[in-house]
Order: structure tokens, then C-alpha cells, then sequence
């Protein structure tokens, strides 16, 4: 069990069931995705996340660890699911709340949060959107691969995008909700508008 | 090529972003109050409509101030929605409590220790933070509120309310590009929608997609299909994860059309709506070795603006001619629907001319 997978699975579940009322399997990866994302933009090394992503047969990310994580945390009552929704237990946000005053899930919450709350400024859908444009997704679909999403050129590509992300946001504005929503809402609306890709 | 981003667009979404600025105004204290006020505003519009106020205000404040006089507090929206109040002022408090005010507050003074939310008479919204105001950007116009996105847990769903919302009087900025300024070309000729614009596949399907990818759940992924030809009607698809299982769809149009020069282009009639069916059921027949667990559903979008007895120099409707398609639905024969669990029934979505 992925230790920072098991804490993550907790932590997104909390903040989505706030803000879109629990989550969907395709949603928890792809949320969790955006958290890794905002936290190789404040500076942290990918790697430093603590699990994988690959790229899904639907072009979306998936992450192994956060999958195993949830077949865990319904295993020992921490979520529960409504049809395809999950949400925390009363029991699983006990756990949360305990476990997020561990200086190292603090550091993730920082990620984890803003990733979820973007949800109360742009729709799922437009967050899943944005997702799927961002450089590393875009090169995995081009390439018909699920390849990890570690590909040398989507990464400098994905740099690029944060130096201009970072050029336009007041660097002391600290607030991670900012680049999260920007971002997502630029890379979704580029291919909603009939601007080309 | 992997997108690039454009600066100056990424800068102009900035500008006019309403998180920035409260933190900018307030801090971090407003960043944490504006998170409180979103939570809050979608709790009150799950409950009552955004159009039911004349004027809403809600609002938190960031630093110590006296409390304005209050007629009740409220544990929950819930419980404060059961209220019918056109107008409101709401404080949410630290606690989480929600304050009725006795009288709507002087919102330029408010915002010196607030962040502020309004919903004006002029049905738009704006966050105010020390006596400066940025407007709330919807991302569709069918949206009463940007707090307000439905979110449609079936594509069946969906599609009815793009018919009933965005399709019926064309409320979408792509549709009506061509009228509101826009670069695209839009799917009318002219402001009354009595004529498309010829050749409005794209324009329809490009609209029909951004509803889609605002509507549905991040577990359904939304991708417009390249038609090669006849044989691949396909204009959308969507592939839903849990469980997983994909919707194709098809969109016809019906009714007249010109080209850019006025000079007329095709029409389609009621045939159109046949043809379309029988391509699809036939796409559908071809891919099902591909498909062993038929876990793929066509749909067929019809979108129709026909007006009775329009001639080709038209330029305004009455009412009789205007509506007279808005209820006749289309006979199929054969109907593919009725006869197959992988076609989901026709969905006509008639669209209204602006009438004498």
C-alpha cells in the first residue's frame, strides 16, 4: 500500500464531497493528477510526489497507487460509494482529520486542496478538459501510448507553461487556487472556442 | 505540437479573474473568505435559483468589525432557503453561521474588511474587496450563475436541457457568434434565425460539446469526431469511465440556409432526419465487431429550424409560420429506436425564430 496514495484517496474525497458532492473513480485520478501538477509548478520535483501516473485507454490520468488506495479505504469502511459517486465515511473523515496533522500529508494538503476547491470556480467537466490538454497527456495521445506520463518533451513543454503561467500571476500571491484555476480554464477554453490546438 | 500558451490571452484571463484580485485586496484572508463564499453561493443556488433573488449579497469579513444588526442567524442555506425573500444580505460568519441582515449593507464601506459577493438586479455578479469590483465570468450564457452549473449525472439529461436551454432560443455565445461580435462564424445568416448560415455542422457541433464538457461529470470525456465521410457520421463522442460504456452522436440540422454572400445554400427537411438515423443505425452495424459487450449507443440530435412557407427572400417571420414545426415531431421509418437497444430515441430540439 502506497502510503501517500492511501492519504490522498482520504484527502480528495474530503474536499470533492464539499465542493461536487463525492467523486467519480476517473475524477479521483484526475484530481490527483492536478495536485502532483500544481506541485511540480511550486517547485517540487515530480518524483517527489510518491506514485505514478500513466495514461488511460481514455487519454485521461490513472494512477495505479490511488487505485489500489480506494479498493483499500472501501475494504476498511474509510469511503463508501453510491453508484459510481464515492464519498468519505464518517469514519474515513475521522481518519482524515487525524492523519492531516502529519507534516508531510500538511505539505500534500497544500496541492490537494486548491486542485479540488478549482471545482467551486469552473465546472468538473472543464477541469477534466483542461487535464487532458496539458503537455504530457497531449504527448501520450499523440503517441496512441499509455506511456508513464514522463516523456522528456512534455515535461520541458509543461515548464514552459508554468514560466508563462508564473510571468502573468503576481508571484507574491501565494494562493495555489490562482494557476490552478487559470490554468485549467485557459487550456479547456483553447479547445471549446475553435482555437486551434 | 503540444499547445502553447498565448501570453497575452493568459494575461487578459487574469485580469479579469476575480480570485487574484480578492487576494490581492484582502490576502490570504480573502483568499480563505472567497473559498467560504463559492462553497456557500453553490449551497444557495442547489437550493433556490439564482432569478428567485432580485439582489443577493453575501459576504465575510477578513478583519475584526462590528456586526451589522441582524434579523436571525441560520445553522444552514438549507434552512435560510426556505426563506422567499427576493432580496438578502447574508454574512457568513467565521463559525460557519449565517446571519440575516436587517437591511442591505453599504457594499463599497462592507468590502474595506470583506469580501463581498452581489447578484445584482442586473442579473450579473461581481465580487467586491476595498471599494473595487471585478465581474463574475460565466463560462456558458444559459448559466443563471457561475456558482449555479448543473451537472448532469446522465447524457439522456444533458442533451433535454441543452434542448430546452441553449438550443430553443439559441443561448450560446458559439451559435450566435456572428451577432455578438464574435470571431467564428456563428450558425445564423441572419439576427432572426430564420436562415442558417450555410454549412453550420461544426459551428453546431462545437457548440453541443462545450454544453457537454460543462454539464457532465469529469468522468465522462468529451471529443468531437473527425467525419471523414458519410460512412463516419459521428460528431461527437463520449466515452463515459464508471461504468464504462460510450455515446455516439450524430447532428442533423433542418431548415434553410445562405451563404455568406446571401445567395441561397442547401436546405434539409424531414428526410434529413431519416437519413441521419439510417447512417447511424449502419455506422453502429459496422462497428459492432469492434464492440463485443454493446456497450456503444448512437444518438441522434436533430436540430430544427424550419419556418412554414419561408421564401427564399425572407427577412421576417409571424408567430404562426415561426412556431408551426415547434411541436411535430418527426415519424421514422424505419425507426431504428424502437427496434434496437444500441439507438437511443431522436431528439428534435426545435429552435424558436425571433417573430414579427
Amino acid at each position: 500500500m502506497n502510503y501517500n496514495a492511501s492519504y490522498d484517496v482520504l484527502a480528495l474525497l474530503h474536499h470533492l464531497s464539499s465542493s461536487v458532492d463525492g467523486a467519480d473513480e476517473a475524477e479521483l485520478h484526475v484530481f490527483s493528477y492536478l495536485a502532483c501538477l500544481l506541485s511540480v509548478y511550486a517547485g517540487q520535483p515530480a518524483s517527489d510526489w510518491g506514485y505514478d501516473f500513466i495514461a488511460s485507454p481514455a487519454g485521461a490520468p490513472f494512477a495505479a497507487d490511488v487505485d489500489d488506495a480506494l479498493r483499500w479505504a472501501a475494504n476498511v469502511g474509510f469511503v463508501t460509494s453510491t453508484g459510481p459517486r464515492w464519498r468519505l465515511t464518517t469514519e474515513g473523515t475521522a481518519e482524515f482529520r487525524a492523519l492531516s496533522g502529519l507534516s508531510t500529508h500538511a505539505r500534500r494538503l497544500q496541492f490537494i486542496e486548491p486542485a479540488c476547491v478549482s471545482t467551486l470556480s469552473i465546472p468538473v467537466g472543464w477541469v477534466r478538459r483542461g487535464i487532458d490538454q496539458t503537455p504530457a497527456l497531449q504527448s501520450a495521445a499523440r503517441r496512441d501510448s499509455r506511456r508513464y506520463l514522463s516523456d522528456e518533451a512534455a515535461i520541458d513543454a509543461l515548464y514552459d507553461q508554468f514560466e508563462v503561467l508564473k510571468r502573468v500571476i503576481r508571484q507574491d500571491l501565494r494562493d495555489l487556487l490562482v494557476p490552478a484555476v487559470l490554468w485549467m480554464e485557459y487550456l479547456a477554453s483553447a479547445t471549446l472556442e475553435g482555437n486551434p490546438s | 505540437m503540444l499547445l502553447n500558451i498565448d501570453q497575452a490571452r493568459l494575461a487578459a484571463l487574469y485580469n479579469e479573474a476575480y480570485l487574484p484580485f480578492i487576494e490581492d485586496q484582502h490576502g490570504t484572508a480573502g483568499a480563505m473568505a472567497a473559498r467560504v463564499l463559492m462553497q456557500t453561493l453553490k449551497d444557495f443556488y442547489a437550493h433556490r435559483e439564482p432569478r428567485s433573488f432580485e439582489r443577493l449579497i453575501v459576504f465575510q469579513t477578513v478583519e475584526e468589525s462590528p456586526l451589522l444588526p441582524a434579523s436571525a442567524d441560520y445553522a444552514s442555506v438549507a434552512e435560510l432557503c426556505r426563506l422567499t425573500d427576493a432580496r438578502m444580505a447574508v454574512q457568513v460568519t467565521a463559525a460557519g453561521a449565517l446571519r440575516l441582515l436587517t437591511e442591505s449593507p453599504d457594499i463599497l464601506a462592507l468590502s474595506e474588511t470583506a469580501v463581498v459577493y452581489v447578484y445584482g438586479e442586473d442579473r450579473e455578479e461581481y465580487f467586491w474587496a476595498r471599494s473595487q469590483s471585478r465581474r463574475v465570468a460565466r463560462l456558458h450564457p444559459a448559466l443563471q450563475s457561475a456558482f449555479a452549473a448543473p451537472t448532469f449525472e446522465t447524457l439522456d439529461d444533458a442533451l433535454n436541457d441543452y434542448a430546452r436551454r441553449v438550443a430553443r432560443v439559441s443561448h450560446c455565445h458559439v451559435l450566435n457568434a456572428k451577432w455578438g461580435g464574435g470571431s467564428t462564424r456563428g450558425a445564423w445568416y441572419d439576427e432572426r434565425r430564420l436562415f442558417f448560415l450555410a454549412k453550420p455542422e461544426e459551428t453546431l457541433r462545437r457548440s453541443l460539446e462545450q454544453f457537454l464538457v460543462t454539464s457532465l461529470r469529469g468522468s465522462a470525456d468529451v471529443r468531437p469526431e473527425q467525419n471523414v465521410d458519410e460512412t463516419q457520421p459521428i460528431d461527437i463522442k463520449v466515452t463515459f469511465d464508471s461504468p464504462r460504456h460510450v455515446a455516439l452522436i450524430e447532428i442533423k440540422w433542418l431548415g434553410k440556409s445562405r451563404n455568406e454572400d446571401g445567395s441561397m445554400a442547401t436546405p434539409y427537411y424531414e428526410h434529413r432526419a431519416q437519413e441521419g438515423a439510417d447512417q447511424l443505425a449502419g455506422y453502429l452495424d459496422a462497428n459492432h465487431p469492434y464492440d463485443p459487450e454493446n456497450k456503444t449507443r448512437g444518438y441522434l440530435v436533430v436540430i430544427d429550424a424550419r419556418r412554414r412557407g419561408l421564401k427564399d427572400q425572407s427577412t421576417t417571420v409571424a408567430a404562426a409560420d415561426g412556431m408551426f414545426y415547434e411541436l411535430r415531431e418527426i415519424d421514422y421509418d424505419p425507426a431504428h429506436h424502437t427496434t434496437r437497444n444500441d439507438f437511443a430515441a431522436p431528439l428534435r430540439m426545435f429552435v424558436e425564430p425571433i417573430c414579427q
